[in-house]
């Protein structure tokens, strides 16, 4: 017991430090987004000369949304010579074939890709990765199968490759189904926190503006001399951002370029949803904090901002073991000298980890996109923290069994909702 | 001809942004941060102080055997109220614990309670599982007298009162709208705020000292719901700032 005190007050007193740094570094964020100078993307050139771009869209038993978002990309308005459309049926035993057949039969720039046999891996990385090699485009630009792409937003993401030193565009993701329940309403909320005022920040900030996995575009040839991606790794998005940084590319956002998608509408899917992010993104953290660390191409601040990003997904679990070390310092009568600053720690895990950002972050985003009345449900965040808390520590406590388990990790499909009714 | 005017055409969401003087900022935080260590000297030089020798006449007229004492908090002479705890029998603990392991097992198979909250009550129910089981096997062990145990709420108390209006009125000069309009949200959060304060210290005297130790640490922990209180606020403040903002076109900047 002597040396368990001396521990937990450690612990405590570090991680109650690192907790208020990243309070710091979001309230720089949000005033940075609302009052600071704004990093346009390159929205506004306007160019015939458009490079060859393939959409790729991962498939696994998306026969509720497969006619929708194929609907929403043949009629984009990027020219069609220049556009092929690769939807991956990735081991679907539901009515998926059929449905991509069908389109493939009207389109003559739809190309099907079916990875039906036993020894095509399936998963999400492993599809990108045979989607890259029969791609013609320069371009690969991702949708996942339940988001409902606009019309430009094809040219308005690969219009961002004008830039050389660009190796990645992410796109706004905003919710289709807000209204559905109190659920996906506090989504809504939490992701314009995320994309409004995170990303546009770290933008505006040039950090690391992270890549999304879809409604995103990235080089072909750039990731195909960077190995594409790992997949052992389940947040190849994650990957792909270090990944690029590490090679010396930047990601550049674009928060005009937004898309609607469908978000989980029961808690038990978003558990698992958010439990395989925290999984995929500790992996992340374990293969590519060292390189980040060491990395030449970038500066201290990118450095600084790319270890606080990666290690979003660990902090619930430190935040468990806080809580743990106060109460046990509280009852073996160890607290005195934490008591006045012990609170700090539920304030931040309040005010910071029930939803991945702060609430004033959360508030001042949704200000900013005129969402008014959403506004006084901020205050219920505070009943998720301990939902996060546990799923994105068995994430965790996932991505520490892969360390030493060398199998490819499963994944698990966030289940769709998407009503035909809904769409017709 | 008529003549074209553009009226209230609104920036898009996308990157507009507010004007903002950065001193006027600062300024606004320093004093901000400023009104909270005002507000936080008043609780702990005045008003718990008044309010213990007030509580102790109370008590005593209740025939409730009752002292003071004054204690150095962070630097503060703060008068507390002296009584003794009350110690409950194991037998009637374990009665209590059995009722929170069915409670925890109710929520956890419901369907009618949100998942989150329901999480969320569980997490607390087995925070105080872990209180029950420790004064059942431990509680002689109970490493705080009276007054220490206040001691240490006090400062925790003030610690939390400190960090959350620190934290509040970061986030209130984030918003947009009248220095006379945070000026009374602030006054009355702190307002509203103390007053809870006192009568929440009040309560816990009672509950320790008159029904049983084992809410000692249950309110010790309880102290952290306290931030729901201001993030309501601030929401609140936020929205109605934000309905009065979104018609001013001149206000955002692209």
């Amino acid at each position: 017991m002597e040396l368990v005190i001396p521990i937990l007050k450690i612990y405590l007193l570090i991680f109650i430090i690192i907790v208020t740094l990243y309070m710091i570094r979001h309230f720089i964020f949000t005033h940075n987004r609302l009052f600071g100078e704004q990093k346009l993307y390159y929205q506004d050139i306007l160019d015939k000369d458009v490079p060859m771009v393939t959409v790729v869209i991962p498939m696994k038993n998306e026969e509720l949304v497969a006619k929708q978002i194929l609907d929403r990309l043949v009629s984009s308005d990027y020219p069609r010579e220049k556009l092929e459309i690769i939807p991956i049926n990735d081991h679907s035993d539901d009515g998926t074939k059929e449905i991509l057949e069908s389109y493939a039969v009207k389109y003559d720039h739809i190309r099907p890709y079916h990875r039906l046999s036993e020894d095509e891996k399936p998963g999400k990385a492993n599809s990108l990765n045979d989607a890259m090699n029969i791609a013609k485009g320069e371009i690969i630009v991702v949708f996942d199968a339940d988001y409902q792409p606009p019309d430009g937003i094809i040219r308005e993401l690969v219009v961002g490759f004008k830039d050389p030193e660009v190796g990645a565009v992410m796109g706004r993701v905003l919710v289709e189904n807000c209204g559905a329940n109190m659920l996906t309403m506090m989504l809504e909320l939490e992701r314009s926190g995320g994309y409004q005022v995170d990303q546009q920040a770290r933008y505006n900030m040039d950090l690391i503006p992270q890549y999304g996995g879809t409604v995103g575009a990235y080089r072909k040839e750039a990731v195909l001399k960077m190995g594409g991606f790992d997949p052992n790794i389940l947040a190849e998005d994650t990957e792909l951002t270090y990944k690029m940084y590490l090679n010396g590319w930047h990601v550049a956002y674009a928060n005009r370029a937004e898309c609607y998608e469908e978000m989980p509408e029961e808690w038990v899917d978003r558990a698992k949803q958010i439990r395989r992010w925290a999984r995929g993104h500790n992996q992340v953290m374990f293969k590519y904090l060292v390189p980040l660390l060491t990395s030449r191409y970038l500066n201290f601040r990118k450095k600084l901002d790319g270890v606080l990003l990666i290690f979003v997904y660990t902090l619930p679990t430190l935040l468990f073991l806080g809580i743990l070390s106060s109460v046990v310092l509280f009852l073996s009568g160890n607290l005195e000298i934490f008591a006045g600053i012990v609170f700090l720690l539920f304030i931040v895990s309040l005010g910071a980890f029930g939803n991945f950002a702060p609430f004033f972050q959360i508030g001042v985003a949704n200000f900013i996109d005129g969402r008014t009345k959403a506004l006084r449900l901020i205050p219920l965040f505070a009943f998720n923290f301990v939902f996060y808390m546990l799923y994105v520590s068995l994430g965790f406590w996932d991505a520490i069994k892969d360390l030493f388990r060398k199998s490819e990790p499963e994944w698990d499909k966030t289940k769709r909702r998407q009503r035909e009714e809904r769409y017709e | 001809m008529q003549k074209c005017k553009a009226q209230n055409i609104i920036p898009h969401r996308s990157y507009r942004r507010l004007k903002i003087h950065k001193l006027h900022f600062f300024s606004e935080l320093l004093v901000y941060f400023l009104f909270s260590a005002v507000a936080v000297y008043l609780y702990a030089e005045y008003l718990i102080n008044t309010f213990s020798l007030y509580f102790k006449n109370v008590l005593l007229e209740a025939n409730i055997d009752a002292a003071t004492i004054v204690v150095d908090i962070f630097g503060f002479s703060i008068t507390l109220l002296k009584l003794s705890f009350v110690h409950t029998q194991p037998i009637y603990l374990f009665f209590i614990l059995v009722g929170m392991v069915v409670l925890f097992y109710i929520l956890r198979i419901q369907r009618v309670i949100p998942y989150n909250i329901a999480m969320w009550l569980n997490f607390f129910i087995l925070i105080f599982i872990v209180f029950l089981l420790y004064f059942i096997f431990m509680g002689e062990q109970f490493p705080y007298s009276f007054i220490e145990y206040f001691e240490l709420y006090t400062t925790a108390h003030i610690g939390l009162m400190f960090f959350s209006l620190v934290v509040t009125a970061s986030a209130v000069a984030l918003t947009p709208t009248t220095y006379w309009i945070k000026g009374v949200a602030l006054v009355l959060l702190v307002g509203y705020y103390m007053f809870y304060s006192l009568v929440r210290y009040a309560l816990v005297v009672l509950l320790t000292s008159q029904i049983s130790i084992v809410m000692a640490p249950i309110m010790f922990f309880a102290l952290y719901l306290d931030f729901i209180f201001f993030v309501s606020v601030y929401s609140y403040f936020l929205y109605k700032s934000a309905v009065l903002f979104q018609k001013k076109d001149k206000e955002w900047s692209w």
